[in-house]
């Protein structure tokens, strides 16, 4: 929003924008369309397409042995400074980064570990709620790294020139393996 | 007196008044939908309470007089059960709360009059660090604003009003500006436009009040080769965050020349860049965005007594004139601890 011409409380837009925008709409308009449908029987031409792809694309990827990280984005490596240097992290700091631990690949154990410095440290509590953040405990969802767009505006960003057209911690720095 | 006692008559007195306060329940200013708010307290012996609901004021008040908490808080969120768990409570909408505080102003006397008290001796600290006298506990911090941090805030204040009025246009009536009893304001917007928007709108919401992330494309400064290029957006740079970029560099949708010769005056696209980020930083508001984004939070109910400072969440008609010190001072003692 920041980026568009916004006057009394309306946001003007681009032509192509515009378009952007009504086509997503559509897209949302379908989709709840076909949700709304309450089909009981999906056809057999659909439903072998359908599992066909999910066994193509279900599932989160699963970084490790997939990737390899050789360095930790800027973001990553400025709350592990702080974190070692014994000083306490704001909240979203620790999401970040245990979400990122996570998602690389690293065990609830070593990502605890990485908590060990925090002057606040209490391992009751963080095993809570990195078990909680791996989806072992309460909700049972396993939760994404957020997004740099997210970590910009809670202040967490330290980009650097290798940042560029990143929209995730995630990608920075890694090559697959082959 | 550097060691605060937590004697039982110093807190029964203090519950007493307290007491006395919510009994005289004219303090409350309207709460729209009471009935879908979740609410909670904190007591005085810090146990928390959270997933309460009340038909009515009178419930509440009978609930605050019966049990006096220390600090009582009120969901944003309307819900359809505000009491059950948190995953069950159906929820419906909620108000806009934007917090500016007196500690993310970086005032040079904050530090002055902030003060460190340990959880456990009641000693007041210095410095934010374990407790000196007894080693163990751990400390948390009461700071007391002095006039300067509130003539600081009240600009920023200012600031964030005119972009709810002129840039998101959000009628006057909408908007309710709370002293939140300590060290900050809350500006509550409870337009039924805003209420459904999700975390991801709000973001987009604080990122403009802040100025978060304006990029030199939307002002027409165009990374090229290993330069840069001119090319002025179609939609004019005469609206919003591009006006106030614009005219603090005294440029409009015709000076694209102009423009050119900022931009390599500043050192090319990088030095553009900082110059933007620095005038962003000028002209942003320094609201907390997390308070704003999360739409699960609960806040300080008005009309109630901040556990802090003793001074109450009061409602601020003109923020000019106001003197927290005595329109949110409930009344004035003249006592000795015990």
């Amino acid at each position: 929003m920041i980026n568009r011409s916004v006057k009394d409380g309306y946001v003007y837009l681009d032509t192509d924008e515009a378009v952007r925008l009504i086509r997503n709409e559509l897209s949302n308009l379908i989709y709840t369309r076909i949700k709304n449908m309450k089909v009981y029987e999906v056809p057999i031409l659909i439903k072998s397409k359908a599992d066909e792809l999910r066994k193509k694309y279900s599932g989160r990827y699963v970084y490790r042995n997939q990737f390899k990280i050789l360095e930790y984005p800027p973001c990553i490596k400025h709350a592990m400074e702080i974190i070692n240097k014994g000083e306490n992290l704001p909240h979203s700091a620790r999401f970040m980064l245990a979400t990122y631990m996570l998602a690389i690949g690293k065990t609830e154990e070593e990502v605890i570990e990485i908590f060990k410095n925090s002057p606040d440290y209490n391992e009751k509590i963080t095993r809570y709620q990195v078990e909680h953040l791996a989806g072992k405990k309460g909700s049972h969802i396993k939760y994404s790294v957020p997004s740099c767009d997210r970590l910009r505006s809670e202040d967490l960003c330290f980009a650097v020139k290798e940042c560029e057209n990143l929209i995730n911690p995630i990608q920075f720095g890694r090559r697959k393996l082959t | 007196m550097n060691q605060i006692e937590y004697t039982n008559e110093n807190i029964k007195f203090l519950k007493d008044i307290f007491r006395k306060y919510y009994f005289e329940n004219k303090y409350f200013p309207y709460l729209y939908s009471i009935e879908k708010r979740e609410f909670g307290y904190r007591k005085f012996d810090s146990l928390v309470v959270r997933h309460l609901s009340f038909k009515n004021i009178g419930e509440l008040v009978v609930e605050l007089v019966r049990n006096v908490p220390l600090d009582v808080y009120y969901s944003n969120a309307y819900y359809g059960f505000p009491s059950n768990p948190i995953n069950e409570k159906q929820w419906e909408g909620a108000d806009l709360i934007f917090d500016i505080d007196i500690k993310d102003l970086n005032i040079p006397c904050f530090h002055e009059h902030t003060y460190y008290i340990c959880n456990l001796c009641g000693f007041v600290n210095s410095e934010q660090k374990l407790c000196v006298n007894c080693n163990k506990g751990k400390t948390y911090d009461i700071s007391i604003p002095c006039k300067r941090c509130f003539t600081a805030i009240k600009k920023e204040a200012a600031k964030l009003l005119e972009f709810l009025r002129s840039d998101l246009g959000i009628e006057e009536k909408f908007i309710e500006v709370f002293f939140s009893g300590n060290a900050g304001f809350h500006f509550h917007v409870n337009d039924p436009g805003m209420r459904n928007l999700d975390s991801n709108s709000r973001s987009s919401v604080t990122d403009y009040i802040i100025g978060n992330g304006f990029m030199c494309e939307s002002i027409g400064v165009r990374k090229y080769r290993n330069g840069f290029m001119i090319k002025l957006p179609k939609s004019g740079i005469m609206n919003g965050w591009r006006k106030k970029i614009a005219s603090s560099f005294g440029i409009n949708q015709k000076s694209e020349l102009k423009l050119k010769h900022l931009v390599e005056a500043s050192g090319g696209y990088d030095g553009f860049r900082n110059e933007i980020n620095r005038i962003t930083k000028k002209f942003g508001v320094h609201i907390d965005s997390q308070v704003t984004n999360d739409i699960h939070r609960v806040f300080r109910l008005p009309g109630s007594i901040n556990g802090k400072s003793g001074l109450t969440k009061t409602k601020c008609d003109d923020l000019e004139s106001f003197n927290p010190n005595n329109d949110a001072c409930w009344m004035t003692l003249k006592f000795t601890l015990t």
